[in-house]
């Protein structure tokens, strides 16, 4: 399979007069074509900064990035080759599309910058694109306040495939959509990916949404990646104590009331990351070597990565009562330690 | 004021919100919210929700029309005029916004805008204010709350600033606590926080709880009751489990089933969507509201609007083709 994205210990530092941001410290993932790699996080971790730096909004301060075979060793990839490689589809699709532009003009504007095709060739793409994406003809016509904001959508989505991209980096694409609009967004997504063997990278703070779309999960905190593998593996096998809080919080309707396991206080500043594993201070699990040493991602078997230390320990005891582990005295220590 | 335990806090009966004559946005909404009961109010954006928590606050624009009637332990609230209503909001009821960030003001410490809270409702002196401000602050468990009193929001993380929103709306001990999305701009782990902390401060204060969401994972978890809406419209209520165990509106029924679940890469499902969108107010169709969006839509569904009926006992729906378990 063609690897359409690969990006090797890339990062994006940011001189901040309290010291470097480490937005993104060192990211090395993959993308197949066909696949959909599924990114999740808490806000602030990093997640949109990666992307941006994949479609070229932000540059990276270090570290490799090939798309569709092409590498950027710092220079940046010729911004015309870039935007057939990977398209990008927004969160907020209101603020994405130009008001004053009708729809068929907008999904025909990356078209007419690359200069494809005569005028009557570029519209009946216009209405091949459109018909893909479920827009009946008549909506070339409309301008987006006249639409939904499943439509509105569905035409950002148009857009990015007017180049005929191999990735599309969604960030946030259905968080917007209501419930039974973003089933029929993810519907869309899996379609298109089917018939054109595109490939996602698909950002989203919601874990149920990742699991259902992605065929593997990657898990950021504070700039880096702490878990990353198959989606089941990822969902089921809990590893990473992260990993297994983010899941655990979801208010799903399958779990019981009051059976939540709470993650103590908030995502710590990227400016002052805490020494050793950046995750220990609201770690159930945090002991002394946390402190220490940082844990670089490791084989667990399966196509499976995890950044801890007591990996094993944690898959051990998903389901067992945890009430002996959480909370334990020397965890609440190494928390507190800065 | 004497109340018999059975008595609701808040009752709303047949309350419709209009825009002038012609575009009705609410229509025939009944329920009602005990003490030490969690309602959750939910739909998708446009139905309403929103609209029926502002009128109860008394907070809608002045070109809307409300009918019908909003009784608070006995007083009906839309009688009422601004002044009379001041007495009422943040003392009786108060309201939890989504967006902590906009409903602070930011050029204020997080303290101040405790104690002026305070300060309008209660005779109390500015140094008695501040100790019942930080005492708030700690109450909703915001860590070294003395000296985060002198801080302004942009300092606080979003779980913090909502903490803050929570002190504010429950520093005059209200009896009625509306929380309108108040988790929806938070992460997950910071959210559960939260709807922890509004169960505890619930039971400690035996509040009653209006809790509007999109997310019916929330409601499940935090809920006694649901009421669902669909354009302006209650479609179903009752208690939360009974109702999301067993939908038995078509509308309640999709909201559920398009959740996304389970992994399309290992089951290859695709996820049940409802196809179309909410309506806007000036385009509801005749007959049921739900019809044009319905799988089980029949012949009498496109020519008459059904009432809301009792199924069983504490269930209703809006619908002559219930779908679901007769239990």
């Amino acid at each position: 399979m063609t690897t359409v994205l690969q990006t090797e210990d890339l990062k994006v530092h940011h001189k901040t007069p309290r010291g470097m941001l480490r937005a993104v410290d060192g990211i090395t993932i993959h993308v197949d074509a066909g696949e959909t790699l599924g990114l999740v996080g808490e806000s602030g971790c990093g997640k949109s900064t990666l992307a941006r730096c994949i479609v070229g909004i932000s540059q990276p301060t270090e570290g490799k990035l090939t798309l569709d075979g092409v590498q950027d060793e710092g220079k940046g990839i010729n911004r015309f080759a870039r935007a057939r490689a990977v398209q990008m589809v927004f969160q907020d699709p209101s603020g994405a599309l130009n008001p004053r532009l009708s729809v068929g003009r907008i999904i025909e504007e990356p078209l007419m910058v690359h200069r494809i095709g005569s005028k009557r060739e570029r519209r009946k793409r216009v209405e091949e694109i459109a018909k893909q994406v479920g827009l009946a003809s008549y909506h070339l016509k409309r301008f987006p306040h006249e639409m939904s904001g499943g439509q509105r959508q569905r035409v950002s989505i148009a857009r990015a495939l007017a180049l005929e991209p191999s990735l599309l980096v969604c960030d946030e694409a259905v968080s917007a959509l209501d419930v039974s609009v973003q089933a029929q967004v993810l519907n869309l997504f899996i379609d298109l990916q089917k018939r054109l063997g595109l490939a996602y990278l698909f950002i989203s703070h919601d874990l149920a949404v990742v699991r259902y779309i992605s065929h593997r999960i990657a898990v950021m905190y504070l700039g880096r990646i702490v878990e990353i593998g198959p989606a089941e593996a990822v969902w089921s096998r809990r590893n990473h104590p992260y990993t297994r809080a983010l899941i655990n919080a979801i208010p799903d309707h399958a779990v019981g009331k009051d059976k939540v396991e709470l993650l103590e206080g908030d995502v710590p500043s990227p400016v002052n990351p805490p020494s050793g594993c950046t995750f220990r201070t609201r770690c159930p699990f945090a002991r002394e070597r946390c402190a220490a040493e940082a844990p670089a991602l490791r084989d667990r078997g399966g196509g499976l990565q995890v950044a801890c230390h007591f990996a094993e320990e944690i898959e051990a005891s998903n389901g067992v009562d945890q009430t002996h582990l959480a909370d334990s005295a020397t965890a609440k220590e190494v928390r507190c330690a800065s | 004021m004497s109340l018999t335990p059975a008595a609701p806090l808040l009752s709303v009966e047949n309350l419709s919100i209009s825009y002038g004559d012609a575009v009705p946005l609410v229509e025939q909404v009944n329920f009602t919210v005990r003490r030490g009961e969690t309602v959750g109010l939910v739909g998708e954006s446009g139905c309403g929700k929103s609209l029926t928590a502002l009128s109860v606050m008394g907070l809608l624009s002045e070109n809307l029309r409300t009918g019908g009637a909003i009784e608070l332990e006995g007083t009906n609230l839309i009688n009422l005029d601004q002044k009379a209503l001041r007495h009422y909001r943040g003392n009786r009821m108060a309201m939890i916004f989504q967006e902590p960030l906009t409903a602070l003001n930011p050029v204020l410490t997080v303290g101040a805008q405790v104690v002026e809270v305070l300060r309008a409702h209660q005779p109390m002196s500015k140094a008695e204010a501040e100790k019942r401000a930080i005492e708030l602050l700690e109450q909703v468990r915001i860590p070294d709350a003395a000296e985060r009193f002198h801080d302004y929001p942009h300092r606080l993380s979003g779980g913090m600033r909502q903490r803050v929103v929570i002190a504010i709306a429950i520093a005059c001990n209200p009896s009625l606590l509306i929380a309108d999305e108040p988790t929806t701009a938070l992460d997950v782990t910071v959210q559960a926080q939260i709807l922890q902390l509004l169960k505890t401060l619930q039971r400690e204060a035996d509040l009653g709880l209006l809790l509007i969401t999109h997310d019916l994972g929330v409601v499940r978890q935090v809920a006694d009751r649901i009421v669902v809406m669909y354009a302006g419209a209650v479609v179903e209520e009752g208690p939360v489990d009974a109702v999301l165990d067993n939908p038995r509106h078509p509308y309640t029924a999709g909201l559920l089933a398009a959740r996304p679940h389970g992994s399309f890469s290992v089951q290859g499902h695709r996820l049940l969507d409802i196809h179309g969108a909410v309506p806007p107010p000036t385009a509801r169709p005749e007959g049921c509201l739900f019809q044009p969006r319905c799988i089980y839509a029949q012949d009498d569904c496109k020519a008459v609007r059904p009432q809301f009926t009792t199924l069983e006992a504490d269930r209703a729906v809006r619908c002559f083709h219930p779908v679901g378990r007769q239990d």
